[in-house]
This record gives structure tokens, C-alpha cells and sequence, in this order.
């Protein structure tokens, strides 16, 4: 197990080294300076503003520079977005409220969508069963942001239970973006869940099981869902994608200081810096996602073998 | 059983609950991607004073505001961006402030300075006043701050750009000359020496624009790179202090500032800001009671044309069509000045302003924006030059057909470069409906592109139209006037004229000292420009709309620098 994930995180280094490679590259091709009166300035000028930040130097120097610093954990400075600030410190201080609706949509999207998955395939092929896919499929076709704004005009605007928008209000301001972002792993679990639990239920040991007197509840929970989840892992990778791109305008609809919300700016300004940096972090998070995922696999089911693991 | 099916009847019914509701109140959820140029319509915009209710004030004086973007850095060297410099017009000072009129007037400067015959020295002498920790403010904060905005080192993309050309020396500095060539003197603690490169009749309107505040050296020194990080690493001597702002955060209040010397006029005890990038987002805060203002922008202005609490503020902000005379080294059909004449004159303004864009933007047939600058006797510019070229469909057809016959061609195909907004996408649309059906034989390409994209095409000349706007970066008719002389870094459409580049010449060389010759000379460059040359197409002057709270009295706006002063702001009647 310690060689099969030591091997996955070297992986893991070189994953990144191309992604920020790549990014480097695809960035600079971008159009638009990251001065932000460059349409101002004359060409000496700018030249001057451009020396400050580095951004005179050619190409391949720009780049073993960046990497250079990376490797020593330094991701530069803002060269528009917040001027001079260092990029590590505006990504850890966006992280919070990230992280919070983050989770909590993806733990409300899974446990909500694993319930109505599971109910919808004991009661297969009724109105219960029909309604859920309508859920499921309004989950995966309406995009965060309509289904956040909608959220924040009637249950904010309009009956007032929870806040309109803005991050003031501790958990109650989390309440909100949190359910536009579980709409996406709520559908997905949802779909899942059904597909397996229905397959699950269809085989020969469940059969035997029913013939050997066992409950309806324990066949369900006992038997069904627990290999029923095994696939429903294999989209938590997919599912927390779902939730990072979902948060870039669920933290902008809700004005929420998150990164995904600071990321949609950066791209907008040409900050490289920070679009590097915040590219290079959720790179992180999700290999890392990937890493857990694998892990968890071999936990629930021993049978899925790690390459080289004996466990 | 039975329990169950109410619990999903309940679910589902609560689904299609919010799925009406938002419908029904016709929300909206656009994406808005603006331009950096447009992107402070967002701001929280400014102030005709909603009418009535001038009652005293409240006890409680608290303003709540929205901004539509991040402040990207308080350090007003550095700072180049609308958002930073609204924050400094309010927590900062220069040696001027526009006033309630938009009036450049003394504000740390004791009086208006002396000015030497030749008009190239100015000698400003300090009031008493302090910054917020106490320590007295002198003419060497001056000094420093201005050689500070110029050093290579800093990087500073507005010090050189307002500074250069204009006080003696700040080109050579910038380039990286030594300071002391700078023609900033504190002679001592409360005098300050400026000496100009030319006289500059806009002069003390510059003084009041945040690039030009001073900043004290002992603490800029003590800070080090923290400098400006946050609202603790800065001081203030304006009607406010920022508080609450971590340097990166969504959110941050303005408190009255007790040192300042003119405390007793600010009756604003804190404003709160928070950063709100959607308008959608923005109004509903705006209708909940939290905010206080929320600005209207796009096609929000036209669903709120109505509402009472509307509050409409015209911009210097001028938008017009720049005909470029010669792409990749070869003449375009725009080099003919018929052809130009008969497009410039094929649209209707007055339906695109009502229609299309519907925020009380204003038609334009000039240059130089309206409610922009005005003499000393207070008269408008534009009342010298008036309408120039303006929408006539007869007339723009006998000017192709004259055109036409002179370069030869009965059909012409142009590009029409744009924005690539909703907004841009739409006006762009119209402009091409209007023309090719007023001139016959013209077919126009729209080609909508990012700000970014549009820029470099636009060095590149590499366009045939393009839609384009300016906002002024000083109070005087030449911040519009001078971007077309032959060879300047606006230009890019090779127009070149020669009578125009001498009358703008002699307004910046001979006329500098006598302001009504050099308006007339100004106001005929824009009439040759626009009336004889037809080298742009004017399209309309800006507005925006916002909605603002009746309780809220006496936000000022400003045509450039910081767009909004809250000194003289109050809350009357909010309880």
C-alpha cells in the first residue's frame, strides 16, 4: 500500500508539472496585458510597469523562472488583481468559504442523492421512482448558477429565510450556495445509486437472501447498498469537478470571498500570477481527490487490487 | 407509506415553488463579461439627489454600499483603476478636491498657489492638518509620494502617465533619470514648488487626483512591502478612514476620519462596503434593505427605466466610431472622406439611445463631453461648437454616392470592430442594420472580440471601424482632443490633418495663458475632426442608472479622478 501511493504521488508531481506547464503556455497565448491601462501607456511606459513584474523577460525565462519559484513553494505576486500581494497568501485567505460550501454541498448532494437513488429503486417503476429522475435530471440539466439565483430570490428575496448574499452571517450564509452546489452531486449520486441498487437487487445472492427470510430492510441496507457504492465513489472525482467549476459562479452569484469567485476575476484581469497559482491549487485538490478515491477503494471492496499492493 | 408520498409530494412541490417564484419576479441571471472600461457602471454610483426630503439628518448616519470589483491596491502611486481611486477620493486628500460643483478648490492647500507669469512655477503653501496616527502633513510627503509614482522600481503605470509631459523633468525620472531632476521642491515643511514642463491651465484639477496625494515617508519606509497591504497599513487624511480591509477580502467600511480638517462638514459616521459583481445579486441586496444603492447596469437599466428610486448620472464617457484610413499598409474605402462623411452621418442616434441602450445615455454629435468642463464664467464647452455631424439619411446617401464614384466601386464591405458584451453585441447590430440600409452597396462584418483582443488589434491598426470609447483623465477638452493628432497613441486610423495638429499645438504652446482663445482654438479642432474631416463618428455620451434609497442624500459624482465624494453625504428620514 506505502509503495503503491508513494508511485501515485510521484504521478501526482509530474500531473502537475505538465498541467503548470501547460497552463504557462496556453496563458501567455491569451490576448490582453495584465496592465490595466495599458491602453494608456506609451510603449516606453508600459515597458517599465512590465519590467517591474518580470514580464519583459523572454518566454523561456519567464518560465524556468515560475517553475524555479514553484518548486521552492513561491507562486509570485498579484501583478493586477491585488497588486504586489503574494499569491499564496490571497489563495489561502479565499480558502475558508470555499472549502465550507464545498463540503457541505457535497456531503448534502451525496447523502440526500444516495437516499432518493435508494428509495427510487425499492420502489422501482412507481410515481416515487419517476419524480426522483425528474429531481435527478433537473440536478444535472440546470446549471448552478440559474438554479443559485433562483435560490437566492425566493428562498432569500422573497420569504427571507436565509441571507441574499454576502458572507456575514456564518453558517446561515452557507446555507444557500451550499444547496445550489449539492444539486449537481445530488443528481449524479441519485442516478447512480438507482442503476446499481436496481442491478444489485436483480442478482442471485439477493434472491437467496429473500428466500432465506431476510427483511426487506436488511436486504436493502445490509446486502444492496453497500455494493451499490462502489460505483458511486468512481464519480466523486467527476462530482467534485462538478463542485469547484459550480462554486466559480455560485461564489460570484452569492458574493461569497471564495477562490472560484476570485479565479473568474483573474482570468478576466490577465493576472497571470494568479491564474497560475489558483490553476495549480485546484490541480492539487483534485489529484488529490483522485488519490483518495482510489484509496477508497480497496477499503470498501478488498477485491479491486492496487497494483503491487498485497493488502 | 402514505407518509412517504406526502414527503415527496412536498419535495417536489417545494422544487417547482422556487422554479415559479424566480420566474415570476422575471430574474435574471446574466453573465455579464464588460469591458474593464465599463465595468464601473457597476461602482456604487453617484448622486442626483433624489428629490424632497431634506429634512435633518438621521441620527444614525451609516451608508450601505456595493462595488462591483475588488480594490486592487490602496497605494496611490500605484493605484489605476476606478475602484482605487473612488476609495482615495474619500480617505485621502490632495492640495485639491473637487468640490460639490466639480469645482477644483483648495483642500490641503491653504489657498490657490502663486503662479510665476510664465506660468510654469507654482508655489503651493500647506494648511495645518494631520494624517490619521497625528503626525502633521508637510510639502515633503508631497514630494516623496510624486517621485515615488515615478520610480522605475515601483512600477507605477499612472505616475509616468499623468506626470510626464506635464511637470518638469517626470519623463527623464520615469526612464529612470535621478529624482532630484524632478521639478518638485518642498522648500519647507508647508511650502511645495512645482515647476511644469508647459503651462497646463488644468493644473490644480490634476492636484486633485489621487496619483498626486502625498504619502508620508516615515511610514511608507516602516511598512516596507507591507505598505498598503491592508486598511492597517495605510493612513488616511480625508473626511474618512478605511477600516475592515484585509487586502484581498470582498468587503471593507469607510469611518469618519477625526483628524481630518474639515471633520465637521463629513456627517457620515461609517459606510460599508461590499464587493457584489452580480447586478442580479446586487439589486436583490438592494431590495432586501441591505444595501443602499445598487447600480443598473445592461439590460437591467431597462426593466427599472421606471421605478421612482431610479437615479440617472450622465458620464464624460464618450463612445464613436474610428474610421481607419489605411489597414496593413493599404488604403482602406475609409480613407475617402466622403465615404466617412455618408457613415457617420447613416445612423440614428436617438433611437440607438432610446432603444438599445435605454440608461439615459445621451446621442452625441460632438467630441468633447457635455456637463464635462466649463469656463471660468461657468459656460459649457460644448456650447461653442454645439451639434456637429449628426444622423441624416438623405445626406449620407449623396455623400456614398459621391464616394463611391471616387474610389471606383459600386459595393464596399467593411469590418465594424466591437465589443463582446451583451450590450456591445446589440448596439454593434444595430449600427449595422442602420447603415446598410441607409447606404446602399455597403455590407458590414461585425467582428466582436474581448477588451483585451480589441486592444491589440487596435495597435496593430488592424480594423476597419471600430467602436470605441474615452473617459477623461483630467478636466479639459484636450483629454479628447489631443488622441488625434497626427502620430499620437490613440490615433491609429492614420488621420492626420494639419491644421488640426497646429490648433491643438498652439491650445497646449502660445494660448495656454489665455483660456478663451484656447477654448476657440480646441473647439475648432473638434469641429474640423468631427464636421469637416469626419474622422471619427460619434455615437452617444454615457449614462448610467442606479438605484438609490430616497433616505440617501447628497452623494457627489465627479467626471473624473474618484467618481463619487460621500463627504457631504447623509442619511435624512431612513427610520
Amino acid at each position: 500500500m506505502a509503495r503503491y501511493i508513494g508511485k501515485r504521488i510521484i504521478y501526482m508531481v509530474i500531473t502537475l508539472a505538465l498541467i503548470a506547464t501547460f497552463t504557462f503556455f496556453l496563458m501567455k497565448i491569451l490576448p490582453g496585458s495584465p496592465i490595466a491601462s495599458a491602453d494608456k501607456l506609451s510603449p516606453e511606459q508600459r515597458a517599465v510597469v512590465e519590467a517591474r513584474y518580470g514580464l519583459d523577460d523572454p518566454l523561456p525565462v519567464q518560465y524556468f523562472n515560475y517553475m524555479f519559484g514553484l518548486v521552492q513553494g513561491d507562486l509570485g505576486i498579484s501583478i493586477n488583481q491585488f497588486k504586489g500581494a503574494d499569491v499564496t497568501d490571497v489563495i489561502l485567505s479565499r480558502m475558508g468559504p470555499s472549502a465550507q460550501i464545498g463540503f457541505q454541498g457535497m456531503l448534502l448532494g451525496t447523502v440526500l442523492g444516495i437516499l432518493l437513488g435508494m428509495i427510487a429503486a425499492l420502489r422501482q417503476n412507481t410515481w416515487i421512482d419517476y419524480s426522483s429522475t425528474v429531481v435527478a435530471i433537473i440536478g444535472i440539466s440546470i446549471p448552478s448558477f440559474v438554479f443559485a439565483s433562483m435560490l437566492q430570490y425566493s428562498l432569500g428575496l422573497k420569504l427571507g429565510w436565509f441571507p441574499v448574499a454576502l458572507w456575514k452571517d456564518g453558517f446561515m450564509s452557507s446555507v444557500l450556495p451550499s444547496i445550489a452546489l449539492a444539486m449537481f452531486p445530488l443528481a449524479t449520486a441519485a442516478r447512480f445509486i438507482r442503476t446499481e441498487m436496481i442491478e444489485v437487487l436483480g442478482s442471485d445472492y439477493i434472491t437467496l437472501a429473500k428466500a432465506k427470510g431476510a427483511s426487506g430492510s436488511e436486504i436493502a441496507f445490509k446486502h444492496a447498498f453497500r455494493n451499490a457504492l462502489i460505483p458511486l465513489i468512481t464519480v466523486l472525482g467527476p462530482m467534485a469537478v462538478g463542485i469547484l467549476t459550480g462554486s466559480l459562479v455560485v461564489e460570484q452569484i452569492f458574493a461569497i470571498p471564495g477562490i472560484g469567485e476570485q479565479f473568474v476575476k483573474s482570468i478576466m484581469v490577465s493576472d497571470f500570477s494568479i491564474i497560475m497559482g489558483t490553476t495549480i491549487f485546484f490541480s492539487v485538490f483534485l489529484i488529490l481527490v483522485i488519490l483518495i478515491v482510489d484509496i477508497m477503494y480497496g477499503i470498501i471492496d478488498p477485491r479491486i487490487r492496487l497494483s503491487g499492493g498485497k493488502s | 407509506m402514505k407518509n412517504s408520498k406526502l414527503f415527496w409530494l412536498l419535495g417536489l412541490v417545494l422544487v417547482l415553488s422556487i422554479f415559479l417564484a424566480a420566474c415570476g419576479g422575471g430574474d435574471d441571471t446574466s453573465n455579464e463579461t464588460e469591458t474593464p472600461e465599463e465595468t464601473d457602471t457597476d461602482a456604487p454610483a453617484e448622486g442626483e439627489n433624489a428629490e424632497g426630503n431634506t429634512g435633518e439628518p438621521d441620527a444614525e448616519q451609516v451608508l450601505n454600499l456595493v462595488e462591483g470589483a475588488e480594490i486592487p491596491s490602496m497605494d496611490s502611486a500605484i493605484a489605476e483603476d476606478s475602484v482605487a481611486f473612488n476609495i482615495l477620493n474619500n480617505v485621502n486628500e490632495g492640495l485639491f478636491r473637487l468640490n460639490e460643483e466639480n469645482v477644483a478648490i483648495p483642500a490641503l492647500a491653504e489657498a490657490e498657489p502663486e503662479v510665476s507669469e510664465d506660468g510654469l512655477t507654482y508655489t503651493f503653501k500647506l494648511r495645518d492638518a494631520n494624517w490619521s496616527d497625528g503626525t502633521p502633513i508637510t510639502a515633503q510627503d508631497f514630494e516623496f509620494a510624486w517621485k515615488r509614482a515615478l520610480d522605475p522600481e515601483v512600477g507605477s503605470p499612472y505616475g509616468p502617465y499623468m506626470m510626464a509631459g506635464t511637470i518638469k523633468g517626470a519623463t527623464e525620472v520615469s526612464e529612470g533619470a535621478d529624482p532630484s531632476e524632478l521639478g518638485v521642491v518642498a522648500e519647507d515643511e508647508k511650502t511645495l514648488v512645482v515647476t511644469l514642463e508647459r503651462p497646463t491651465p488644468y493644473f490644480m484639477s490634476l492636484m486633485a487626483f489621487g496619483t498626486f496625494y502625498p504619502q508620508n515617508e516615515a511610514f511608507v519606509t516602516e511598512k516596507g512591502d507591507d505598505y498598503a497591504s491592508n486598511s492597517d497599513n495605510l493612513l488616511y487624511n480625508g473626511p474618512f478612514m478605511l477600516t475592515n480591509w484585509d487586502g484581498t477580502g470582498l468587503t471593507w467600511s469607510m469611518e469618519k476620519n477625526p483628524e481630518y480638517w474639515d471633520a465637521e462638514t463629513v456627517q457620515l459616521e461609517t459606510i460599508n462596503v461590499d464587493v457584489v459583481k452580480e447586478t442580479s445579486t446586487a439589486l436583490n441586496l438592494y431590495q432586501s434593505g441591505e444595501k443602499d444603492r445598487a447600480g443598473l447596469s445592461g439590460e437591467f437599466a431597462m426593466q427599472y427605466a421606471d421605478d421612482p428610486e431610479v437615479v440617472k448620472e450622465l458620464e464624460p464617457t464618450l463612445f464613436y466610431l474610428k474610421f481607419n484610413q489605411e489597414r496593413n499598409g493599404e488604403e482602406t474605402p475609409l480613407a475617402n472622406e466622403n465615404i466617412r462623411k455618408a457613415i457617420s452621418m447613416s445612423f440614428n442616434k436617438q433611437d440607438l439611445v432610446d432603444v438599445v441602450l435605454a440608461n439615459g445615455s445621451l446621442p452625441a454629435n460632438y467630441l468633447v463631453p457635455t456637463e464635462f468642463t466649463f469656463s471660468e464664467d461657468g459656460a459649457d464647452f460644448r456650447e461653442i461648437n454645439g451639434d456637429l455631424t449628426g444622423f441624416d439619411a438623405e445626406q449620407a446617401k449623396e455623400f456614398w454616392a459621391t464616394g463611391l464614384e471616387e474610389i471606383g466601386q459600386t459595393e464596399v464591405t467593411l469590418e465594424l470592430l466591437g465589443g463582446d458584451s451583451e450590450l456591445a453585441g446589440k448596439m454593434d447590430a444595430y449600427l449595422k442594420e442602420q447603415m446598410e440600409t441607409n447606404l446602399e452597396g455597403l455590407t458590414v462584418n461585425l467582428k466582436a472580440v474581448p477588451f483585451g483582443v480589441r486592444l491589440e488589434l487596435d495597435e496593430a491598426q488592424d480594423y476597419d471601424m471600430q467602436n470605441s470609447g474615452w473617459g477623461p483623465d483630467y478636466q479639459d477638452p484636450m483629454t479628447f482632443i489631443d488622441l488625434f493628432v497626427t502620430g499620437a497613441s490613440h490615433n491609429l486610423m492614420s488621420y492626420s490633418n494639419e491644421e488640426f495638429d497646429s490648433l491643438v499645438e498652439q491650445a497646449k504652446g502660445e494660448l495656454a495663458q489665455d483660456p478663451a482663445a484656447r477654448w476657440e482654438a480646441m473647439a475648432e479642432a473638434e469641429r474640423i475632426l468631427i464636421e469637416e474631416d469626419a474622422a471619427i463618428a460619434p455615437i452617444y455620451q454615457r449614462a448610467t442608472m442606479a438605484l438609490q434609497k430616497p433616505y440617501v442624500q447628497n452623494i457627489i459624482s465627479h467626471p473624473f479622478g474618484g467618481d463619487y465624494s460621500y463627504k457631504w453625504a447623509f442619511i435624512s428620514g431612513k427610520e
